[in-house]
Formats: structure tokens, sequence, C-alpha cells
């Protein structure tokens, strides 16, 4: 309301201001639905909107507005005569009376009687009139109702819409549709999925397009299955001894050899001969490697020899070879 | 043939079979009363109207032809299908059929006006089977399209579409009291379902799903389903306990069509085959009691009258008859 005022400078306007909130409230809003469905680049600002609200307002209004001008000159002028007219009244009251005065008494009677009543009977179309132009106001208000109401219907729409309502919201959600929305286009995937999968079906079984005229699907062969089931069942696996593969087992063996090998130092022998050595050759090089150390450093070999007797120290020492180099 | 229901569960659950009671005959001896020719195409199914009194023969050539049983006189044709048909059903009052085609319709035929008086619509590729209920509210019928619709026979409105399978479903058929369906597909699953919820109840074949199921039925008292399936395998599921396959009927050759076996009585499974046969099996002993020979082409379809030991079979078009076996010396019940 404080806003209407400081845009409105005319008192006339000003003085029926308690009709025009309403409708202010009103039409902007039905211009934003208008927006909505026919113009989507519209986005007037808010002064714009009001004032040309308010031309049709004024239209509107007119007549009342006239109207109370006449009535305030109409009350003026009747008390004007009614003042005129009071001191004959205030006169009547004594005895002393002639015809002539009698008579003149009368006529100005009679007159004041004309004009209450002409001033009465303009008071009640004036009032007839405001009524009128009062249910008009009440149309515009249930009008307004439904509008806000269908408005508040369509809250998602013009929230995407107006540039005021939530724009980052709708810049994060990338999908902007209803859940329905979404349950439908999922539903329609898997009917088009559906379909897809048996149209398939029909070319897959029944693609003997010579005969499918006098064929019904029941009178056509079936094709032999394309998917194939097979089940493997390992009976033996890497981790298993395969006697089978000896060239592999001997690669895996070998390098695990020449992992002993380096780490013990009899790696450059190995290097230098041109012919490959024998597996066995190698073996007892590292036997004598083992020995060798074994003399140089007893103490280790006993404490370990000691500790297990069952376990032979080579399995041991492989593995320690293995954890150290990496 | 609900009189015969206890002395199946009976037969079940004898599983001394080395000792045969005495009601029990040990052999059948059926041999070829009448050849039917008529369609011009493969017959796809024939089915014996629950009264009895008739025998309807549907066909590649997209007609229903409707014998009477007796002496087997052609009785009428039902023309209105666009396309081939593979399955038809009589309604349990025997005054309805319907019937499932290559046009992706099903129709539900009146027999006495010869009209249609519904048709189906809804399924996107062929219809391979189709079943009615005992109750004749509703009709289920399988397609190509790998769903399994239920239809209200009154409104022709399809109620529900299951996603029954991952292949086409062959078999559709209602229990006796119409609670159940049992489905067979091409993906090698046997599925129950409650009709009233839509809600698979039980998978069968899970473990073995090789080959495709063929075939599957309700046995006449609702407690075993014969299904068949393209392994030239027949075999018989208990529904109630957990106990599976009860048997298995090997004998026959079935690996390229969809073909239809059937109770004969309580004592023998029927079924078509690809050698141009008609095998019967002893539901209890597995073995074939009896091989009929005369069709020359594969044999597709199997009927079994509901009470006399009347066999009708089906072939495809190199045979293009329908042939009617009686048995002369067992003793009809």
């Amino acid at each position: 309301m404080n806003n209407n005022r400081t845009n409105n400078s005319d008192y006339n306007e000003e003085d029926s201001i308690d009709i025009e909130v309403d409708d202010t409230d009103i039409l902007p809003i039905k211009s934003h639905e208008n927006s909505v469905v026919g113009s989507p680049g519209e986005n007037m600002p808010e002064d714009q909107l009001l004032n040309s609200d308010h031309s049709r307002i004024l239209i509107n209004d007119e007549l009342p507005l006239s109207l109370f001008v006449d009535l305030i000159n109409k009350i003026i002028n009747y008390l004007k005569s009614v003042k005129s007219d009071l001191p004959i009244g205030s006169t009547s009251n004594t005895s002393t009376t002639t015809t002539v005065q009698l008579n003149s008494q009368i006529k100005v009677k009679n007159q004041y009687v004309k004009s209450t009543q002409t001033f009465l009977s303009e008071l009640i179309t004036l009032y007839n009139k405001i009524n009128n132009s009062s249910s008009v106001v009440d149309k515009n208000k249930c009008k307004r109702f439904r509008s806000v109401s269908s408005v508040l219907n369509n809250t998602s729409s013009i929230q995407s819409t107006s540039p005021k309502n939530n724009n980052v919201a709708s810049d994060l959600i990338q999908i902007n549709a209803t859940k329905e929305e979404i349950e439908k286009r999922i539903k329609s995937f898997i009917t088009m999925k559906a379909f897809e999968t048996a149209e398939s079906n029909s070319i897959e079984f029944r693609d003997d397009s010579s005969n499918s005229e006098n064929q019904s699907i029941r009178t056509t062969a079936i094709p032999p299955m394309k998917m194939k089931y097979s089940v493997t069942t390992n009976q033996t696996g890497p981790l298993l001894n395969d006697n089978t593969n000896n060239n592999n087992s001997i690669s895996v063996f070998s390098d695990r050899v020449n992992l002993i090998e380096n780490h013990l130092g009899i790696m450059n022998n190995n290097n230098n001969s041109s012919v490959p050595k024998d597996l066995y050759q190698r073996v007892k090089a590292i036997e004598d490697k083992i020995l060798q150390i074994e003399k140089q450093n007893p103490q280790f070999f006993k404490d370990s020899y000691n500790s297990r007797n069952s376990t032979p120290p080579i399995t041991k020492l492989s593995n320690q070879t293995i954890t150290h180099q990496k | 043939m609900e009189t015969e229901v206890p002395a199946q569960a009976q037969a079940e659950n004898d599983n001394n079979n080395n000792q045969p009671t005495n009601q029990r005959p040990e052999k059948t001896n059926f041999s070829l009363k009448y050849t039917l020719k008529g369609h011009k195409e493969s017959i796809s199914s024939v089915k014996f109207s629950p009264n009895g009194k008739f025998l309807a023969s549907a066909s590649a050539d997209k007609i229903i032809k409707i014998w009477s049983v007796g002496k087997f006189q052609f009785v009428t044709d039902l023309f209105g299908h666009t396309g081939g048909i593979s399955d038809i059903d009589w309604s349990p009052d025997s005054k309805y059929l319907c019937s499932g085609s290559d046009d992706n319709t099903v129709k539900i035929w009146d027999t006495h006006t010869k009209q249609v008086s519904i048709t189906l619509k809804g399924h996107t590729q062929p219809i391979f089977c189709v079943s009615y209920s005992p109750q004749s509210n509703l009709i289920a019928s399988g397609s190509l399209d790998q769903s399994v619709r239920l239809w209200e026979v009154k409104t022709g409105k399809c109620i529900k579409n299951l996603p029954a399978h991952t292949e086409p479903v062959s078999g559709v058929h209602f229990n006796r009291d119409g609670s159940l369906l049992v489905t067979g597909g091409y993906d090698g699953l046997i599925r129950l379902w409650d009709v009233n919820k839509g809600e698979c109840l039980m998978t069968l074949n899970v473990e073995k799903a090789h080959s495709p199921v063929s075939f599957v039925k309700f046995s006449p008292n609702s407690k075993f389903i014969l299904a068949g399936t393209l392994d030239n395998q027949i075999k018989l599921w208990s529904v109630n306990n957990k106990k599976g396959c009860q048997k298995v009927y090997n004998g026959h050759h079935n690996e390229q069509y969809c073909i239809f076996s059937s109770f004969l009585g309580g004592n023998w499974v029927v079924t078509g085959s690809e050698d141009h046969c008609v095998y019967i099996y002893d539901l209890r002993d597995r073995h074939i009691v009896q091989k009929l020979q005369s069709h020359t082409d594969t044999v597709l379809t199997v009927a079994c009258h509901p009470s006399l030991p009347i066999i009708a079979s089906g072939a495809l078009n190199k045979d293009g008859t329908i042939k009617i076996w009686q048995d002369n010396i067992t003793p009809s019940k």
C-alpha cells in the first residue's frame, strides 16, 4: 500500500485506493500467467506493470469518483438550502401569522420538501450505483482469489519462468520434471525396450519369411538356440602341480633359481657361460655356495637347524630371498 | 475328468510300481478310427470341448474348424483371424472358444452364432498359447513378446500384463480353481503365478534351465505340472511339496516344435512327436505304453476326450490332417 502511495501523486486516484489495492494485487499475477502461457520472453519491470494496471483501474472507477464529487456538491447545496430555510422553520412556531405569510411559508416548505426529495432520490441512486460498483469490485476479488489459487497450482511452472523465484535451484536441478513425468518416462522406456525385444524375437524365431504367410508361430520350427550354455569345471588350476605343462614349470622354476643365484652371488658365472647350464648343475652350484656360506658363518645355520629340525633350510632360504629383494 | 482325480492321486502316492492294482490296465490298445481332412495348412491345436460333444481344431490357415464327437462330422468353420492360429481353448461351459493368432490378437468366439464376440488386442507379437479360466471370467495368453496377459472376458480388457519370461512364452494354463497360473517359456523356466495378485509364487527348473520349455499344463487335480522341454523330455513336477521333478518321460522326439501333451485318464501321458508318431507313456512307470503311427509329419498337437478313451492328434502341413484314435480293449471309465 505504501508503495502505491509513493507512486501515485494524484489525490483522486489515491481516494479509491482501497479498491485499487486488490486490483493491483490481482493484475500483475494475471500478467504473469499470460507471460507463462503466451509470451515467455516478456519480463516487465514491476513499475510498468503497476502503471499500466492503474490506468485500467481508473477507467473502471471513473464513475464512482465523479459521483463522489457530485455528492459533495449536492450535500453542500442542500445544506445551503436548508440553512436558508432554517429561519423559516424557526419562525413557524410563532402563532401570529398572516395568510400571505402562511402561503409564502407553504411555498417555501414545498420547495424544501422538493429539494429534500430530490436529494434523497439522488442519494438512493448514488447508493445503488455504489453498490453496483462494489459488486464489480467483489467480482474482481473473486477473480483474484481464483487466479491466486490457480497460480498456487502452477507454482512450479511460474518459478521456473519468473526471474525472481529460485533461479539457483532451477539451475542446479538438471532434470526439471515432476515425479509423475519421470515415472512416465521410465514406463515408456520400459515399454519401448519390451517392444524392441519382442521385435527381435519375431526376427529370431520366425525369420522364415517365404512361408510366414501360411504359418503360425507354433507351426514354425524353432531355430537351434544361438545362446549356448557351457559350464566349465576346473579339475586342475595354476596353483596345482601340472605335469603336462613341463616347459612352463621349468621356466617358472628357473626364474626362482635365478633369484636364488642372484641373491647368493652365483649370477656372474651363469652370465658368462654362453651355453645355458642344466638346472641340476645350477642347483649344484647353489648347494656349493650354501656350503661355502655355512663354512664362513656356521652359527646361523646351526641356529636355524636347531630351531626347525624337520624343515629343509633351502626352502626357507628361498622364501627369505624373495621378500628381501622386494 | 475330475472323477478321475482320486485315481491319479492314488497312482502318484503309490510308489510300488511293481504291483499294478486291479483297476489299472497295463496296456492301451488305441487304433486309428478317423482321419479328418479340411485344413489347408499345419494343424496347430486340437481341443475337445469340456462337455465332450465337439472337437475344435485350429490351423495355420487362419481357420478354426469344429467337428462333432461320435462320427466326427464337420460342423462349422470359424473365420475371422488374419493370421495363422497357434492355440485354442474352450470355455468351461463349451459355448465359447478363445483363440490366439499370429495377427497379435486373441478372439473369443460364440460357437452357436459362429461370430467373434470379443477381440482382445494388446500383444505386440503373435500369440503362442491361450487358456480359459475354470470360472470362465479370465483368459490368459502368452506371446512371442515375452509377456503373459490376463484378460477379463466380460469387458475384453487386459487386466494384467505379467512380465513372465525373458523369452517367448510357449505355455499358459490355469489350475483347477483358477487361482494359479502356470507359464513356461523359451528361457527354460516354469513359473507359478497368483492370478489375483499377479505375483510370481514359484519358479521351477531353475538349476537346469538349459532347454526351452515347449508346453506346460496342470494335472487334472492341479497337484502336478506336466512340462515339455526341447530336449526330448516331458517332466512331471510337483506343485505343493518341494520334491521338485517327480518323473521324466523319454522316448519321443521334441527339439524344434512346441508340441502339446495331455493326461489320458489317470494313468497315461500322451504326447506328439517329431518322428510323426503319438506316444503314450505310463504315468507312473514312465515307459512307453504305445506308439501310434499313421501321420506323415510332426505330430504337433494331441488332445484326449474328457470321458471317453479317444485321442485326437494333428500334424504339420505335409500331413495336415487330424486323426482320431480310439481304445478298443480298455474299458471306458
